[in-house]
């Protein structure tokens, strides 16, 4: 930072300008900052105790004594300025200010409808600095707040993403609310341009959040970018990195050696559990291996010849072939030039920025152009006008998804080869059969087979988005004290997928073939020869309009008040669609018709009758939110501050009383800052300022609505006609969620901040929340996804922690060292619910659904009670009754109390630690993020999925084989057939939870600037490491935590880039 | 300009406050509140109410077996203790027999409660026609559940012994309870009774029932509950809205299904759930109940093919044209029904006819023989048989079994042998009544089945 400004009460420049009015003690005279902006909201007290404050302008009047006096000018943010004055004043005072080095107090605290100085500010509110926000090279806003603030980020495969001081909802949507520019935003996270972003200012509490009502229940993240200033001189910064990133680990997931697979497909053989599908007409899928032991059992292979294929068979291992053929090292670039400045009464930014990722899957990559315009004119003096333009275009080719690289319905069997030794694409079984693809149809039908390699470089999927953002407002001052804004936002996104399958592709191979019917020498294609198209589209519109009144006011130096009122409606539109085209010629652009009306037999009946498929699905959605709000802040003598804000949202939820449909939500606050007190005498700590605050705020699940609901689709599959679907169970009774919070906290920072920091402690309370329970099947009540489970406001939570930001910086000659430890304690407690279901079953999982059990957190690792293997069979031993038992379905169907409880799923203490080193031009930083107090299940063999969908895992090794490995090993025998319920036991047993507490290096950045650091052109110089591993973690398997069941961790990124200012 | 804006201010507001409208919208347009017949129809249309009825009795029942290494192969535990009628069926997975019954009766109440509470607009007809489907289909679950869950009719016990809950209303916070067999049995009859006057004569598609679905399952109904005139006096209303039988001598047997969903047979439309055991090859049908056919009948080759590879039977037979299981209503099963009540009533020769009228269908013409049995007890046995022969694999044997179990003649033992181990299921054995789902017996409290 600027050292030069570390001194206290700096005139930079107070001119006199000879006799403005005689006979007159008012003295005129405006404000500006250091750099040249008028400063509005400034105190100026004079010693007579004369008050006046500078309006929007930066201009003041004030009585002055005849003679010598001195003005005070006290503001925020700025140091504090004395200027004498000698009545008669010759000209209007021009003062300049000059900010604080100190970035804690410097803040401005934006909610969106209103900004305040930080020391008014009553909530808990935490700003992520552009600094910061740079600091982290991705091409996702949200992917850099990661380890910069007090957001958690879940990681968890399934899981919701990010959330603010906990889970605050069981069912209804739990992502906190974006606002950006002020206004609430629609669009994928992924249009913003992080360069593009000024500050994201974090709402925790009741009085930061419940101005936005509803849905501020998860907390709000208030998006502010980039603005020309009044008065700047003209500014271009050019950002450019590029990144570079391993291929995945693919040996991360523990998985079976093709040997060991193997081995357990010759046991099946030997035991006939493959005849059935030998013998099926339909012929389902076979891998080579069995079919190289049913060519052997019927005499068409001699035993040496087995032995020495299935020999060679063992030695390929399919993670060899997709790491060659299907990953490569990914490589980002991001470009990004911005112009800005302005004139008295005009400002302006215009930013560009490209985006081109190369994704570490081939032929997968995705680019944005994002542009952003944003102009203020003043064309009076009153009227301030804000006009906003953001036009981001982005492509995303995917042409590869990864799971879908194997049998249909199945995993990847380890000794897969996607790829001969010369390279040449080899067959994977799919769908079928691959000896009945040898000959089905005599040479008649296209080519069945499926070859993955030959795919990849023939699949044509994208997508194509574009969003545009208007954002007009103006500002009126109406009379003094009192303006009028008003703002309208349109957003528009556009997503536009499209995904061709020429006619050599398998997927419109196989569709031809499926229905294709040989009637002697011709064959029949109701699905015709050609390629098939498939497009969709999703278009969302979103209009807000807001009007709204503030009331700022400061009376008898001691008084000063900001009061807004506005109403809100916003209306968000979401029309899709998709359809599908056959026999479509991508040269020519032509197109057959088909018969989707009749049923055609498949051929060889292989998937019974069926209607030629079509995928078309239209949708149309409209949410409608009419709100009114105010907020008032009241600030006596500088120090004790008051704030209120009430809201009512409502909206066009579905068959709810109109009544009903709206929420009042309301927050209180308060906050004392010791430290002006006049008997405040401590050395030590010079900012000290407490707060409190307590409201309300809300969460709605959309999905629900007070009457049964059904929904329309097409073409039944036996009569062809329209029909319904039950989508919801009425529920009259059904209510907003409610999240009461009350919220104190200390601000405070030591003499010239070496330590400063805040420390919040909140409880939250949450009412009505809608949870989900089992249902008794015999009501008939299923949920979405045909479960017999019912949505309602079914549960109470209580959640209490606590939130805190220390920082450290201290300067040694050349050295500065700041640290920054960010520190969360978050815990839940289901405190009432009422569908609690009376079987352990439901509540045993990998702790990513919710299965409340009042008392234990929302998300919670339950287990059932472990009792060794048994040592004659290998076979899991439960605890049914106190007795050790292998009744299985007893065990899980009997009392949840007979499970074991180890702790929450989400950790119970997160944050980050944040070390700076600066040395001359070197600065080098490093984020360590530690997420503690949790436990996560690990998965393991299961043998029910590994026998019918090769699902495997490396464990099947350590299996109990014979007495006396249960006292070396947990892992249950092979037994044949699988028992279902036996296997389901083990993998919700004890013994596969682990302890998720570590510490990762998040990242590391090492920067250095060039050119002149006092001069305005400067060159930054960055390495950047992202995801450079874990340092310490408390489970003994070698999984990360964070990536425990499917996932890949994140690789290490590396990033080089630049960044000028001119 | 100052008054201007604070005009402009507070007419903003006003404009929010009086577009109540504004919020009356719906916000997603797929999504309807039944009103209209049409809508109701819709609901109606789903194909839950022609698909995935209960297997397991089929499953537990006689003339099929399966390999020791294909049972083993067998996925889901419930199919492989089904099949041994061991007690621990239903409790892998939620969606069972019982609860995916049940779906289809609370989907029903919802159509036949918006009716009641009058708020389908539509024409008193369309209503009726609406009202009628939701009835039959609903009485078509409680007589589902009824062959699986609750012990088969007695004339004496049905009054106490304990029947299935009857859930006559959408509203799913009224408890579960069992009421009796005969209360259960009264409710399907008074659903089926109103929805055979509500009904419309034709539908449009099979998979749509129309007056004569709910007079065929009325006389199936009366025949298991011994009302033999009732029994007699629908299959006769059925057969006079439409008695046309396949001439099997013009089926081709060479096809790889016999039959088409759309067979002139098929009163109304619907299958069962397809368990992996009920599949080929897993299932092979019994080759000396294959054997019992006689010489010329045609039924055999169209109703079983041979697997050359191991020389056992499959099942291709299915009148909804796949390997998949119909279990409908046909015209074939009403003659049946009619023959077998008549005969028990006495009307030997009525019997007789009937029951001839359906052999000739399926001999080729010229080597018919007609049945000329003159004792009541012969003929009715040849009824049974002939039942047994051409009903197969329709989820009407595990009935059949149960009701013929009461009476000495027609009562069998079957046996099952499994990895060298019997089993063995004796007449009106506990094992005839399955274990409800123990998760609904832990949600709801209601009674479990002795076993």
């Amino acid at each position: 930072m600027n050292l030069r400004f570390t001194n206290k009460c700096i005139v930079i420049g107070v001119l006199f300008h000879g006799v403005y009015a005689y006979g007159q003690t008012i003295v005129k005279g405006n404000i500006v900052s250091d750099d040249k902006l008028p400063v509005a909201d400034c105190i100026i007290v004079s010693t007579g105790k004369n008050t006046a404050i500078s309006d929007s302008g930066g201009r003041f009047e004030i009585e002055i004594k005849k003679g010598n006096d001195t003005l005070i000018f006290n503001l925020l943010g700025y140091e504090v300025l004395k200027v004498p004055v000698q009545y008669p004043v010759s000209r209007p005072l021009r003062v300049e200010l000059v900010r604080r080095s100190n970035d804690l107090e410097e803040v401005v605290i934006n909610t969106g409808y209103f900004a305040l100085p930080r020391e008014r500010i009553t909530g808990s509110f935490e700003v992520i600095n552009r600094n910061l926000i740079n600091r982290s090279v991705t091409s996702n806003l949200l992917d850099r707040l990661e380890g910069a603030a007090s957001v958690y980020f879940d990681r968890r495969a399934g899981a919701s993403g990010v959330s603010i001081r906990g889970r605050s909802t069981i069912l209804a949507n739990p992502n906190p609310l974006i606002i950006v520019d002020g206004v609430p935003y629609d669009g994928s996270f992924s249009s913003i341009n992080p360069n593009d972003v000024q500050n994201v200012t974090v709402l925790k509490d009741a009085a930061a959040a419940s101005i936005w009502g509803a849905r501020a229940a998860n907390g709000v993240l208030v998006v502010e970018t980039v603005k020309g200033k009044f008065n700047q001189k003209p500014m271009l910064e050019f950002t450019s990195n590029f990144t570079y990133g391993s291929k995945p680990d693919l040996y991360y997931n523990p998985a079976m050696t093709s040997r060991d697979f193997m081995a357990v497909e010759k046991e099946l053989f030997a035991k006939g559990y493959y005849n059935s599908n030998l013998n099926d007409v339909r012929y389902p899928v076979i891998s080579p291996a069995v079919e190289l032991l049913a060519a052997h059992r019927s005499g068409r292979l001699t035993s040496q010849d087995l032995e020495a294929r299935l020999g060679a068979l063992e030695k390929q291992d399919v993670r060899e072939d997709l790491g060659r053929y299907f990953y490569r090292n990914s490589f980002d670039q991001q470009y990004s030039l911005s112009y800005r400045g302005g004139m008295s009464n005009y400002n302006y930014n215009l930013s560009v920025g490209w985006d081109e990722n190369r994704s570490n899957v081939k032929r997968n990559s995705n680019s944005r152009l994002t542009l952003l315009s944003a102009n203020s004119i003043k064309p009076v003096n009153k009227l301030l006008v804000e006009m906003l333009l953001g036009f981001t275009s982005g492509e995303n080719v995917r042409n590869v998804t990864m799971p879908s690289i194997s049998p249909t319905g199945k995993s990847l069997y380890p000794y897969a080869r996607l790829a001969d030794d010369d390279g040449n694409a080899s067959v994977l079984e799919k769908d079928y059969r691959i000896a009945f693809l040898d000959s089905a149809g005599n040479g008649r039908l296209l080519d069945w087979k499926y070859r993955p390699l030959e795919e990849l470089y023939m699949a044509d999927n994208s997508s194509r988005s574009q969003n545009l953002r208007v954002n007009a407002g103006v500002k009126y001052d109406v009379i003094k004290d009192l303006r009028f804004e008003a703002r309208y936002q349109y957003e528009l996104q556009e997503i536009g997928g499209r995904e061709h399958f020429s006619e050599k592709t398998y997927t419109a191979r196989n569709l031809i073939n499926r229905y294709s019917r040989i009637s002697g020498s011709t064959v029949v294609r109701p699905v015709p020869l050609g390629g098939i198209l498939d497009l969709s589209s999703n278009v969302l519109i979103s209009q807000t309009g807001r009007s709204q009144l503030n009331y700022n006011t400061s009376w008898k130096l001691n008084h000063s008040l900001s009061s807004i009122i506005g109403t809100e409606i916003r209306q968000t539109s979401g029309i899709s669609h998709n359809t599908r085209t056959y026999g479509y010629d991508n040269k020519t652009l032509v197109y057959q018709n088909v018969n989707y009306t009749d049923i055609f037999a498949t051929y060889n009946r292989l998937n019974g009758n069926q209607r030629i498929i079509n995928p078309a699905d239209f949708n149309e959605r409209l949410n409608r939110y009419v709100s009114y709000y105010t907020n008032t802040a009241y600030t006596y003598r500088d120090r004790y501050s008051f704030s209120m804000s009430a809201r009512k949202d409502a909206s066009n939820l579905f068959g709810v009383n109109h009544n009903k449909k709206g929420v009042p939500l309301w927050s209180a606050g308060a906050s004392w800052e010791i430290s002006k007190e006049p008997y405040y005498r401590s050395k030590v700590i010079d900012y000290l300022k407490t707060r409190f605050s307590y409201g309300v705020s809300g969460n709605i699940d959309n999905s629900l609505s007070a009457l049964t609901t059904v929904a329309f689709y097409s073409n039944s599959p036996l009569s062809g006609y329209d029909y319904a679907m039950m989508r919801n169970p009425g529920n009259p009774d059904l209510r907003w969620e409610r999240q009461y919070m009350l919220n104190t906290g200390i601000d405070f920072a030591s003499k010239n901040n070496v330590v400063s920091g805040t420390v919040d402690l909140f409880l939250k309370n949450g009412d009505d929340l809608i949870g989900e329970s089992l249902i008794d099947p015999t009501t008939g009540v299923t949920n979405n996804v045909g479960l017999f489970r019912f949505k309602g406001n079914v549960a109470h939570m209580r959640g209490y922690g606590i939130d805190a930001a220390l920082n450290f910086s201290k300067s040694v000659n050349a050295l500065k060292v700041s640290s920054t430890l960010i520190f969360g304690y978050s815990i839940n407690r289901v405190t009432r619910y009422m569908a609690s279901s009376n079987v352990a079953s439901p509540y045993v999982g990998f702790g990513t659904l919710v299965n409340p059990i009042e008392g234990k957190p929302v998300y919670s690792i339950y287990s059932y009670k472990w009792a060794g293997l048994d040592p004659l069979t290998g076979d899991p031993l439960g605890e049914l009754e106190g007795q050790a038992s292998k009744n299985y379905q007893a065990i899980m169907s009997s009392s949840p109390n007979t499970l074991v409880y180890h702790g929450s799923a989400i950790p119970v203490y997160f944050g980050s630690f944040r070390n700076n080193f600066e040395y001359k031009r070197w600065s080098i930083s490093a984020n360590m993020i530690y997420k503690l107090g949790y436990y996560f299940r690990r998965t393991s063999i299961n043998y029910s999925t590994l026998f019918s969908s090769w699902n495997h895992h490396s464990d099947y090794s350590r299996r109990w084989q014979q007495p006396g490995d249960e006292g070396i090993t947990y892992v249950p025998s092979l037994v044949y057939p699988a028992i279902g319920p036996r296997d389901s036991f083990y993998s919700g047993s004890e013994v596969l939870v682990e302890r998720g507490d570590h510490i990762r290096f998040h990242d590391l950045n090492v920067s250095y600037q060039a050119g002149s650091p006092a001069g305005n052109k400067k060159i930054h110089l960055y390495l950047y490491l992202r995801n450079i591993g874990i340092i310490w973690k408390a489970n003994n398997s070698n999984l990360d935590p964070d990536f425990y069941n499917g996932g890949i961790p994140s690789s290490l990124n590396i990033s080089v880039g630049l960044k000028t200012t001119i | 300009m100052k008054t201007n804006v604070i005009i402009l201010f507070f007419a903003l507001i006003f404009i929010n406050f009086s577009c109540k409208d504004y919020l009356d919208i719906k916000p997603d347009k797929k999504l309807v509140v039944l009103s209209t017949t049409a809508e109701a129809q819709a609901l109606l249309n789903n194909i839950l109410f022609n698909t995935a009825y209960p297997a397991s009795g089929e499953i537990a029942s006689d003339h099929y077996y399966v390999k020791d290494t294909d049972w083993l192969s067998v996925r889901a535990l419930s199919e492989r203790n089904a099949y041994i009628w061991a007690k621990d069926v239903f409790n892998e997975s939620p969606r069972n027999d019982w609860s995916l019954t049940y779906e289809k009766v609370y989907n029903a109440n919802l159509v036949i409660d918006a009716i009641k509470e009058g708020k389908i607009e539509g024409s008193l007809q369309d209503r009726n026609h609406v009202l009628g489907q939701a009835l039959f289909f609903r009485a078509y679950s409680f007589y589902q559940v009824l062959q699986l869950f609750a012990k088969p009719w007695d004339s004496k016990l049905s009054a106490s012994d304990p029947g299935i809950p009857l859930r006559l209303s959408s509203d799913f916070n009224r408890p579960s309870k069992r009421e009796t067999v005969a209360r259960s049995y009264q409710q399907i009859i008074e659903d089926l009774l109103t929805a055979s006057e509500l009904l419309e004569s034709n539908t449009p598609t099979n998979v749509r029932p129309a007056k004569q679905a709910a007079y065929a399952l009325l006389s199936r109904i009366y025949l298991l509950t011994e009302d033999y005139e009732k029994a007699v006096e629908y299959s006769d209303k059925t057969l006079k809205m439409g008695d046309n039988l396949m001439d099997y001598s013009t089926i081709n047997p060479n096809q790889q299904f016999s039959f088409s969903q759309n067979n002139v047979e098929v009163i109304w439309l619907s299958i069962m759930n397809l368990p992996q055991i009920l599949n080929s090859p897993i299932l092979k049908v019994d080759p000396a109940f294959i054997r019992s056919y006689t010489e010329n009948d045609l039924r055999p080759q169209l109703f079983y093919t041979l697997n050359t590879v191991d020389s056992t039977y499959a099942f291709k037979g299915s009148y909804f044209g796949l390997n998949i299981l119909f279990n409908g209503l046909s015209v074939n099963e009403i003659y049946f029904i009619k023959a077998e009540s008549l005969a028990r009533l006495g009307k030997l020769s009525d019997a007789r006819d009937v029951l001839n009228r359906l052999l000739s269908k399926r001999y080729p013409p010229d080597t018919f023989q007609p049945v000329v049995s003159p004792d009541k007890t012969e003929l009715l046995a040849r009824i049974l048989d002939e039942r047994g022969k051409e009903l197969v694999f329709r989820g009407l044997r595990w009935t059949d079994l149960r009701r013929l179990n009461k009476e000495d003649e027609f009562k069998r033992v079957i046996k099952r042998r499994i990895n060298a181990q019997e089993y063995i299921l004796n007449p009106n054995d506990n094992a005839y009544v399955f274990q409800i789902p123990e998760e609904v017996i832990q949600l709801s409290g209601i009674e479990q089945n002795n076993r």
